[in-house]
């Protein structure tokens, strides 16, 4: 199976670097879509059939809490299940990604076996033993 | 606010950013002064400064010497140096404080909640003044990377 992977970012580098890292993770094979903030993921989740949404906190225009609320308010696309990737490390306003209805979350900086537990946790465990193939799907940001 | 322990928070903080994410050893350089600081031994460095709210609010200020900031973008994003633009260097300077922000509230204590902006570059020609302005407030660390030292300070609004 190849998963559909959204990765929003605001930091062109982090996108890179979240894309590498779950590649490096050994969770399976993956096709990638890139966004750089809530708003522009909306618009791909309106295109694209995701398994996983991988979203920052902290962006600017639209912020990843405020693209999970924007998720849940959308029938055809609110059980995508979101990871959120934060620098945040209070335990309220952790609390608040996962009430809002994040499916997980990881604090930066992280580890590629803390990615593929996560992805595990929530995707389940990979089929796929052949490693993961990169295939970028990104609109102009 | 507990400076001691913010101070600790901090350099726990950029510890494990540097470590994990940039694959850096480090060690803090306290013995000299500020003015033999490595950094500005070169003209050229980015510097980026990220405003935050809380019980206590501030900012925090990093500066970087180009070529080490090159050499670890190129590192962040697994990248070679003919691959690195613009938008990656300053991509990783705002990545690098945001980390550091972030990670230190947690270490300070994960119960407050700060509200952390977005980073911001310090325009180059603002850069030394930047560096130079009120020196003695707040807490500033030296982070010595072998060839190049990484600057941070944290200003504390009054």
């Amino acid at each position: 199976m190849v998963y559909k992977v959204l990765v929003v970012d605001d930091s062109l580098p982090m996108r890179s670097v979240l894309k590498k890292t779950i590649k490096a993770s050994g969770f399976g094979s993956a096709e990638f879509f890139e966004a750089a903030n809530g708003q522009e993921a909306l618009l791909i989740l309106k295109k694209e059939w995701l398994d996983i949404v991988v979203t920052d906190y902290n962006m600017p225009e639209m912020n990843g809490l405020e693209l999970i609320q924007e998720m849940k308010k959308d029938d055809l696309i609110q059980a995508i299940p979101v990871l959120v990737i934060t620098t945040e490390s209070s335990r309220m306003k952790i609390d608040e990604f996962i009430e809002m209805g994040a499916a997980g979350y990881i604090k930066k900086p992280f580890t590629p076996e803390e990615i593929k537990a996560k992805f595990v946790e929530i995707l389940g465990e990979s089929n796929d033993d052949t490693g993961i193939e990169e295939s970028d799907n990104n609109l102009d940001f | 606010m507990m400076i001691q322990e913010l101070k600790k928070a901090i350099i726990t903080s950029i510890s494990d950013v540097l470590e994990t994410m940039f694959f850096m050893v480090i060690e803090f350089d306290e013995s000299e002064t500020v003015e033999k600081s490595k950094i500005f031994d070169i003209q050229k460095a980015y510097g980026c400064f990220l405003k935050f709210r809380g019980p206590f609010s501030g900012k925090f200020i990093i500066f970087i010497p180009e070529d080490l900031l090159v050499e670890m973008a190129m590192d962040f994003m697994g990248e070679e140096s003919e691959n690195i633009t613009w938008q990656h260097t300053e991509g990783t300077i705002k990545e690098v404080i945001n980390m550091v922000a972030g990670n230190t509230f947690g270490h300070y204590d994960d119960t407050i909640e700060f509200n952390i902006g977005i980073p911001e570059l310090i325009k180059k020609e603002d850069i030394k003044d930047v560096y130079n302005s009120d020196r003695e407030e707040g807490l500033f660390f030296r982070v010595n990377t072998g060839k190049r030292e990484i600057v941070l300070k944290i200003a504390i609004d009054k």
